[in-house]
C-alpha cells in the first residue's frame, strides 16, 4: 500500500529490457493506427482531403498525393522498415522522428475532416513524445559531454510515453470542463449533464443500424440506458468517475503501482464505454496496457519474488 | 532520469508543453482537445438515406459511416449558421435542405460515384431524425430534407 503514495515522480528507472518489450508490442499498434490492416498487399489511405477542414500536417501542406497507390506503398514500407529498427532499438531518434512524421502525415488524411475522428491520436502522440525525447537526449548528450547508459535512455523514452499519455486524459477531462459549463468545481456540470447521455445513447444505437440495416449488439446499452432514464442520479454515479479518472489520469506518473492501477483503470474506463456506447478506443487500451500497465514488468517482479522465497525456504 | 535540482516539476515539462500544444492548436492530429461527449444536451440528431419508395438504404453501401454522414450534414448545418438565425432544431427541412444537397452531392461525386452509376440510387433522400429526452422519456422527429432528385447532374470530367 504505501508503494503507492510513493512520490518517485521522475526517478522511476525502466530497465533496457522493459523498453524493449514496449517497442515490440507497440510496433504493431504503431502499424494498425496508420494502416488499419495487417493485410500488407492491401494497404490504403484516402487521397482527399477536406480543404474546409484539413487536419494536421495536412493544413500545411497538400498532403492527398500520399493517399495514391504508389506513395501509400512507400509510405507503407517506410514505415515497416522503420518499426523494424524501432523493435530493434537501432537509431532510435531518426527512427522514431521518422515514424511520428509518417504516421502524422497519413494521419491528416485518414482524420480528415478535422476533429471527426480521435481514435489513433494517442498513438501519434506517444510518438511525438519518443521523438521528442530522443532528439533531446541527443543533444543533451552532445552539449554536455555526458556518457548515456541504455536504462537511461529507457527510462526517458518511457517516462516521456506515459506523460504524452497523461497529457491526453487531462486535456480530454479539462475539455469536458470548459465545454460543459465550467465552473469552480472541475466536471460538476458536465456530471449534472450526464442523464442526457440517454439520447446519445439512442443515436449510436440507431446509427449503428443505418450504417448496415442490421440491428447492433445489445450488450449493456438498451438496459442500462432505460435504468439511466428511470434513475438520473445513477447516471452521475456510474459516469462521473470516468471524468474524475481522466482529470487525475497524471497520478499514474508517480510511481510504478500508481502506473498500473491507473493503466488498468483507464483500460476499464474504454471497456465500460465500449459496452454503453459502441464506441471502442482499441489504440487507446493498447497504449495503456503498454505504457502504463506495464505487463512484463509485474510479470518478472512475480517470477523475481517467488524465485527468491523459493531460495529462502530451501536454504 | 533523475529530475533537474532545480524542481522536481520540471521533468512534467513534456506533459505541461503537450497540454499548452493541444489548446493552442485546437485539432492539429495528432494533438486533439478531445471534444467528444464533452457536453451532454437533452437533444441530439442522426441521419439515414432512404431510396425511392422511402426504405432505408444502408450508409455502408456508399462507403460510409451514418455518424459520418452526419458529421459532414452537420458541418453543412454549421455552414448554413452564417444565414439563418437561431438553432438548427428549430429549422425547417427547406432551411436545412442545402446542407443535406451538400451530404448527398459529397456522396455521389466523391465518396461513392461507382454506386450511382446505373442510376439505382437517383432517387436518394437525406432523413433527418431528432431525438428529444424530455421528462424521462426519449421523442423522435424524423423528416426528409433532400433528395439527389434535386441535385444538378454531376459535371462530367473534361
Amino acid at each position: 500500500m504505501k508503494s503507492l503514495f510513493r512520490n518517485d515522480l521522475g526517478r522511476i528507472s525502466y530497465e533496457a529490457w522493459e523498453w524493449h518489450w514496449m517497442r515490440l508490442l507497440f510496433a504493431p499498434v504503431i502499424w494498425l493506427a496508420t494502416f488499419p490492416t495487417l493485410h500488407f498487399w492491401v494497404v490504403d489511405l484516402p487521397n482527399t482531403i477536406d480543404r474546409e477542414e484539413p487536419n494536421g500536417l495536412g493544413m500545411l501542406v497538400p498532403l492527398e498525393w500520399l493517399g495514391q497507390p504508389v506513395p501509400t506503398a512507400l509510405c507503407a514500407l517506410a514505415i515497416a522498415i522503420l518499426l523494424v529498427f524501432y523493435v530493434f532499438g537501432k537509431g532510435l531518434p531518426w527512427v522514431t522522428t521518422g515514424l511520428a512524421l509518417l504516421h502524422a502525415a497519413a494521419g491528416s488524411l485518414l482524420y480528415s475532416p478535422r476533429g471527426h475522428h480521435h481514435s489513433a491520436q494517442l498513438v501519434g502522440m506517444v510518438l511525438m513524445g519518443q521523438s521528442a525525447w530522443f532528439l533531446y537526449n541527443a543533444w543533451r548528450k552532445r552539449s554536455q559531454k555526458n556518457g548515456d547508459t541504455p536504462s537511461g535512455s529507457a527510462t526517458g523514452a518511457v517516462f516521456w510515453s506515459q506523460q504524452m499519455i497523461a497529457a491526453a486524459y487531462v486535456v480530454s477531462a479539462i475539455s469536458k470542463w470548459v465545454n460543459s459549463g465550467g465552473g469552480w468545481i472541475p466536471g460538476w456540470r458536465w456530471v449534472q449533464q450526464t442523464p442526457n447521455i440517454v439520447v446519445q445513447f439512442e443515436k449510436n444505437h440507431l446509427q449503428g443500424f443505418y450504417d448496415s440495416l442490421q440491428m447492433p449488439p445489445e450488450t449493456l446499452n438498451r438496459g442500462v440506458m432505460e435504468w439511466f432514464g428511470d434513475h438520473p442520479w445513477a447516471a452521475m454515479l456510474c459516469i462521473a468517475p470516468g471524468f474524475y479518472l481522466e482529470l487525475f489520469a497524471f497520478l499514474g506518473l508517480f510511481n510504478r503501482v500508481a502506473a498500473a492501477l491507473m493503466g488498468m483503470a483507464l483500460i476499464l474506463l474504454h471497456v465500460f464505454i465500449a459496452l454503453l456506447m459502441h464506441l471502442e478506443f482499441r489504440y487507446f487500451m493498447a497504449t495503456d496496457l503498454i505504457f502504463l500497465v506495464n505487463l512484463p514488468y509485474w510479470i518478472a517482479a512475480m517470477v523475481r519474488k517467488r524465485s527468491i522465497s523459493g531460495t529462502l525456504a530451501t536454504a | 532520469m533523475k529530475p533537474p535540482s532545480s524542481g522536481p516539476w520540471l521533468v512534467l515539462i513534456p506533459f505541461f508543453t503537450v497540454i499548452a500544444f493541444c489548446y493552442a492548436t485546437g485539432e492539429f492530429y495528432p494533438f486533439s482537445k478531445f471534444p467528444m461527449y464533452s457536453k451532454f444536451e437533452e437533444k441530439t440528431y442522426v441521419v439515414y438515406l432512404t431510396d425511392r419508395t422511402g426504405k432505408p438504404v444502408p450508409t455502408l453501401d456508399f462507403g460510409i459511416f451514418a455518424s459520418d454522414l452526419k458529421k459532414h450534414y452537420g458541418d453543412g448545418l454549421d455552414e448554413l449558421k452564417k444565414d439563418l438565425k437561431g438553432s438548427h432544431y428549430t429549422w425547417t427541412a427547406e432551411q436545412k435542405a442545402p446542407a443535406a444537397r451538400e451530404a448527398l452531392r459529397f456522396l455521389r461525386d466523391e465518396r461513392a460515384p461507382q454506386a450511382f452509376t446505373d442510376g439505382r440510387n437517383a432517387h436518394l433522400t437525406l432523413m433527418d431524425v431528432r431525438i428529444y429526452w424530455k421528462d424521462g422519456h426519449l421523442a423522435k422527429v424524423e423528416e426528409p430534407v433532400a433528395s439527389l432528385d434535386q441535385l444538378p447532374p454531376k459535371p462530367s470530367t473534361p
